[in-house]
């Protein structure tokens, strides 16, 4: 994309502090078909204070997904609220919200979500543009040879497969170069050797000072967490470092 | 199929319809307007020719007309008594003698001087039996005492000079009539003056009177100069013309069947001529909205291959899992016709008023036209069918693999090619237009198919415009012909011939409100051609008088040649250099004879109208008129008013118009078409927004996850909707020049055709740059900003929700 966006998008930004801080105090998430209501989300205190990576772990439906759309503000919470860097969203102002986005937050999705209408190194500088990062386009080339794909820098989505795209959209996400990164099942169409290779990536970005959320149903995993924190029926079961201590990305088995 | 299962499937189309329940409207509301536009516009070929029978009948229209020459008068009473001597009299169940005689009308109100050649027509009072009149304001004739001088005023020229229905009339013959009420007789259902020749009705005065009062007002007590004759049905009509013929021919009189009649040949003539020009409008609509319908509804089903697919996994039979998409064709089909109708219904009506208004008839009969409502009707259900079952049978007969692998945008290979050249060159720009044309460019054929139907409503937009713009066109060029010189001198016409050095004329020149005069010729003559003949009006000028000349074009003919408007060497077949064979009245011992001659062609002139012809004096001679005038071309010394009153009643004058008064005619029909146009215009207007409406939803449903993704980064929603603005308006755009190339050639096929309906016009197809400017700006920015319409929508999507979705 071209500078003229960047520029752009600086220029509309609210001043916001970006940091590695989440907050999160007695959030519930209720929804309400028909007659019935679905707790997705119950009684969840969450603090991070500074850069880890924290793995949470949970069966399928027990919220996961839920809880990242709260700290990326892409869903409001029913109860509680939600704090980036001490500053309460769940009452900020839309705009405040995007800008936000912007600049703190960066998503790696379940469902990868590229537009199927740039190429895969478009997708990525997108990242490096909305995030108003100078020489997008170099950062985009650049990410895409660290998650392996140089030689794929003019295909389509479509013509990548999963584990390809999934790659291309961690290379977006972390082409926005944001102090939080919320990645939803990242490693769920991976073999074993490039799901090690983007954990690594993953652990990379959290010693270099960012907050990394990963979500997974995958507990070894959360072998190689700083923290893990443990979803059951929208509610956190536990919260600590990994039962048996930290381990390497290399002694991980799946 | 278990009952159970059928439940699901009609819960399921039912989720689809409400989850879709606008974009289903709007698209039924585009085959609504097609099929209504169809309907509507189809209709008025029937609804003329119905009123057309019922005015003539209702008002006992003649079958024969007995017509003396001009300036001929025969004692009342003769011409009755020669229909009494013929063999046939029997068979003639009613004759009426009337008066008609050429005046000039002084019906000025306090405000406004209206003076303006016409005709007294007297006739019985009471109801006549013959060509009665129809009173359209105030009285009729029967109201009066025939002692007294009243009358009834022609009711389109009274309302087109707002006059009030009854007021003063002054004569050129210095008498005075108070007419009582507005109306007219079936011969002036339109009027067109003398010699035939189009003239508006506003600048013609007709005046009903009794026959007594006729005759003394026009100073012709006891004379008569016109018969009409109705006769028993089912009898040879033309054994009586013969007969009255024969028993005229010593008088001079003609003999005319009412099918010759000029206004009634007109009248059915341009019912059939003109729906050539609606049908044109009818099918461009109807095409427009079908292709958009075609292209939507495929577009619709297209995003639900993925669904199919599975389906298909899940070994449903594929008959069942047509059903679905196959009711959101039906679904619209049948929205679109019941709702089709209403709009046919209202076209219709506003197609009726403005025809009424256009053609003032005693009885106009709009009925709905049950056989073009069932065409349009079955062809608003059969097209969403059709549109619904070609995707569906793509669908279905692809392999489940590749429907559940096919995302929406694996397009056709050159798409890919594109997209991949354009991603290694970098657009300049604003990163949204980049991004919107890309969009643009991965589906070509999409593209092509959405802009083709914005192209077709743009059609018909661009060939109503161009319509106006041609007759505006024709009317400058006739304008600025007219004008070139002097354009503020009168016509005095005569009412014979008469010397140069006699009294009228002299009067004339030493009138003081006369700066300058030059008397000519205007000699009726038809020009002779092989197709058809053409009635033409020759002017004979001094080719070296100050005041006006023709523009000449390729004057390479003899110098006493004649001067031909392009349009008739055109419909001749002729050049300058070549001969026009001409028929034309010559000055004999006992009056005049027509002889045909042949004339060279010295030159073309640019006035559309074909009627004029020009001659310079030098070839005065072959009418035998030789230093004769009845015309004196004069410019005012003060005001036009000042001169009319002054030129107004004097000896031989019988009409003072301004040169560019014809100019007038063609403005006024104009102004009357517009309605009909503007109707047409409304209908496009509105089927363009449709479409573009149309569009913008699909096209949003289409990209609902993108968008979401891009709210995920932060990306603000007006950035979003820019994005999609920008692609929205290079479609237009691209919609829209088709849209004008189409309108272009529409226009260019109806003025091809308007030949018939407006024979002694020059129509060239023109379209004027404010038109071109106006719709590029109009269309593009329509289909641009059809995406702001879903605005709330997108302000308030359920991010979450659409980044879920595992499309
Ligand atoms: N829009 C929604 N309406 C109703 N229920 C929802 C909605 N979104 C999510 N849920 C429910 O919330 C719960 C948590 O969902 P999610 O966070 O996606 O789980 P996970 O990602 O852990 O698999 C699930 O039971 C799901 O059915
Ligand atoms: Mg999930």
């Amino acid at each position: 994309m071209d500078q003229d966006i960047a520029t752009h998008l600086r220029a509309s930004s609210p001043d916001l502090s970006t940091g590695t801080r989440v907050d999160l105090d007695d959030v519930a998430k209720r929804y309400v078909v028909g007659d019935s209501t679905v707790t997705a989300l119950t009684e969840v205190n969450l603090h991070v204070d500074e850069a880890a990576f924290v793995v949470v772990l949970g069966p399928s439906g027990s919220g996961k997904t839920t809880l990242l759309n709260m700290i990326g503000l892409l869903d409001t919470p029913t109860d509680g609220r939600v704090a980036l860097n001490g500053r309460d969203m769940t009452r900020s102002s839309r705009r405040e919200q995007f800008a936000l986005r912007r600049r703190s937050v960066s998503f790696i999705f379940q469902t990868f979500n590229l537009f199927p209408g740039l190429t895969a190194l478009e997708n990525v500088q997108f990242g490096a543009d909305v995030a108003a990062r100078p020489a997008a386009a170099d950062i985009a080339r650049d990410g895409l040879s660290r998650v392996g794909l140089a030689d794929r820098l003019h295909h389509f989505p479509h013509q990548l497969s999963g584990g390809e795209q999934q790659r291309v959209a961690i290379a977006r996400a972390l082409a926005t170069d944001n102090p939080i990164l919320l990645a939803d099942e990242p490693t769920g169409e991976l073999d074993f050797r490039t799901g090690v290779q983007i954990l690594e990536l993953l652990q990379e970005q959290a010693e270099a000072g960012k907050t990394v959320l990963v979500v997974t149903h995958n507990r070894e995993l959360s072998r190689v967490a700083d923290r893990v924190i443990e979803l059951s029926s929208g509610r956190i079961v536990s919260d600590g470092p990994p039962v048996g201590g930290k381990s390497r990305t290399a002694d991980l088995r799946w | 199929m278990p009952t159970g299962s059928l439940r699901l499937w009609v819960v399921w189309s039912w989720r689809d319809l409400r989850r879709r329940w606008l974009l289903v409207t709007a698209l039924a509301l585009v085959i609504a307007l097609g099929t209504g536009a169809y309907a509507g516009l189809g209709g008025t070929t029937a609804w003329r020719l119905e009123s057309n029978d019922r005015s003539y009948a209702s008002l006992r229209m003649h079958d024969l007309r007995v017509k003396l020459p001009a300036g001929a008068f025969v004692p009342q009473g003769s011409l009755l008594r020669a229909v009494e001597g013929i063999p046939d009299a029997p068979v003639v169940d009613v004759a009426v003698e009337r008066l008609i005689a050429p005046t000039l009308v002084d019906a000025s109100t306090g405000t406004d001087q209206l003076l303006l050649p016409g005709e007294v027509v007297g006739m019985p009072s009471g109801v006549s039996p013959v060509d009665a009149l129809h009173v359209e304001h105030g009285q009729g004739l029967a109201a009066g005492d025939p002692a007294l001088d009243i009358a009834v005023l022609e009711a389109k020229f009274a309302s087109g000079h707002g006059l009030p229905p009854n007021g003063k009339l002054r004569l050129s013959t210095g008498t005075t009539l108070e007419y009582v009420g507005t109306g007219y007789t079936p011969e002036y259902f339109q009027v067109t003056g003398r010699s035939g020749m189009v003239l508006g009705e506003t600048g013609y005065a007709v005046v009903f009177a009794p026959i007594t009062v006729a005759q003394r007002v026009t100073g012709h007590v006891g004379q008569v100069n016109d018969l009409v004759v109705r006769v028993r049905p089912g009898t040879d009509q033309e054994a009586v013309r013969r007969q009255l013929t024969a028993a005229l021919a010593p008088v001079g009189g003609t003999v005319s069947t009412r099918a010759e009649d000029p206004v009634h040949r007109a009248l059915y003539e341009d019912a059939q001529n003109d729906q050539t020009t609606w049908n044109v409008f009818a099918f461009l609509i109807l095409f427009g909205a079908a292709f958009a319908t075609f292209n939507l509804i495929s577009r619709m089903i297209e995003s639900q291959r993925r669904e199919i697919g599975v389906g298909m996994a899940l070994g449903v039979p594929p008959r069942l899992l047509a059903v679905r998409p196959m009711l959101v064709g039906v679904q619209i089909a049948v929205v679109g016709v019941l709702t089709g109708i209403g709009v046919g219904w209202l076209i219709g009506r506003a197609m009726g008023d403005v025809m009424a208004d256009l053609l003032p008839l005693p009885i106009w009969v709009t009925s709905f036209q049950v056989g073009r409502f069932a065409q349009a009707a079955a062809l608003g259900l059969v097209l969403p069918v059709i549109a619904a079952v070609v995707p569906t049978v793509r669908a279905v007969r692809m392999h489940p693999v590749e429907a559940i692998r096919t995302g929406a945008y694996k397009s056709a290979r050159p798409a890919g090619r594109l997209l991949t050249l354009l991603s290694r060159t970098r657009l300049p720009g604003r990163t949204y237009l980049s991004m919107a044309l890309r969009n643009v460019l991965r589906t070509p054929r999409r593209t092509v198919f959405t802009a083709l139907g914005i192209a077709a409503a743009m059609t018909s937009l661009v060939a109503v415009l161009g319509l106006l713009d041609t007759f505006t066109a024709a009317g400058d060029a006739h304008t600025d012909e007219v004008g070139h010189s002097s354009p503020g001198r009168l016509v005095v016409t005569l009412d014979t011939y008469y010397p140069l050095n006699s009294a009228p004329l002299r009067a004339l020149r030493e009138e003081p409100a006369v700066a300058a005069s030059q008397p000519q010729l205007a000699v009726p003559a038809t020009l002779l051609g092989q197709g058809a003949d053409i009635e033409s009006v020759v002017q004979v000028v001094d080719f070296t008088n100050k005041i006006w000349t023709p523009t000449l074009l390729g004057d390479r003919g003899p110098k006493t040649g004649i001067v031909l408007s392009e349009k008739a060497a055109q419909d001749l077949g002729l050049a300058p250099g070549n001969v026009v064979e001409l028929r034309h009245p010559v000055r004999s011992a006992d009056g005049f004879r027509l002889v045909t001659s042949r004339i060279p062609v010295r030159a073309l002139h640019p006035d559309p109208w074909r009627t004029f012809a020009y001659l310079d004096v030098a070839g005065a001679g072959q009418f035998g008129l030789t230093g004769t005038a009845n015309q004196v071309l004069v410019m005012p010394a003060g005001s036009v008013d000042e001169l009319e009153r002054a030129v107004f009643g004097q000896p031989g004058v019988s009409s003072v118009d301004s040169a560019a008064a014809f100019a007038d005619v063609l403005d006024n029909a104009l102004a009357q078409f517009t309605g009909i146009l503007r109707v047409i215009e409304i209908a496009t207007l509105l089927l363009a927004l449709l479409i573009a409406f149309n569009t913008a939803g699909i096209t949003a449903d289409e990209r609902t996850r993108e968008h979401a993704t891009m709210f995920a980064f932060g990306l603000p929603p007006r950035v979003v909707m820019g994005i999609a603005v920008g692609e929205n308006a290079v479609i237009g755009l691209l919609g829209t020049l088709a849209g004008i190339a189409g309108g272009y050639a529409a226009l260019r096929y109806i003025t091809s055709g308007l030949g018939e309906v407006t024979p002694d016009l020059m129509v060239r197809p023109t379209l004027s740059t404010t038109t071109v400017v106006a719709v590029l700006l109009l269309g593009t920015s329509i289909v641009a900003l059809a995406p702001l319409l879903g605005l709330r929508r997108q302000q308030r999507m359920d991010i979450p929700a659409a980044l879920r979705v595992v499309e």
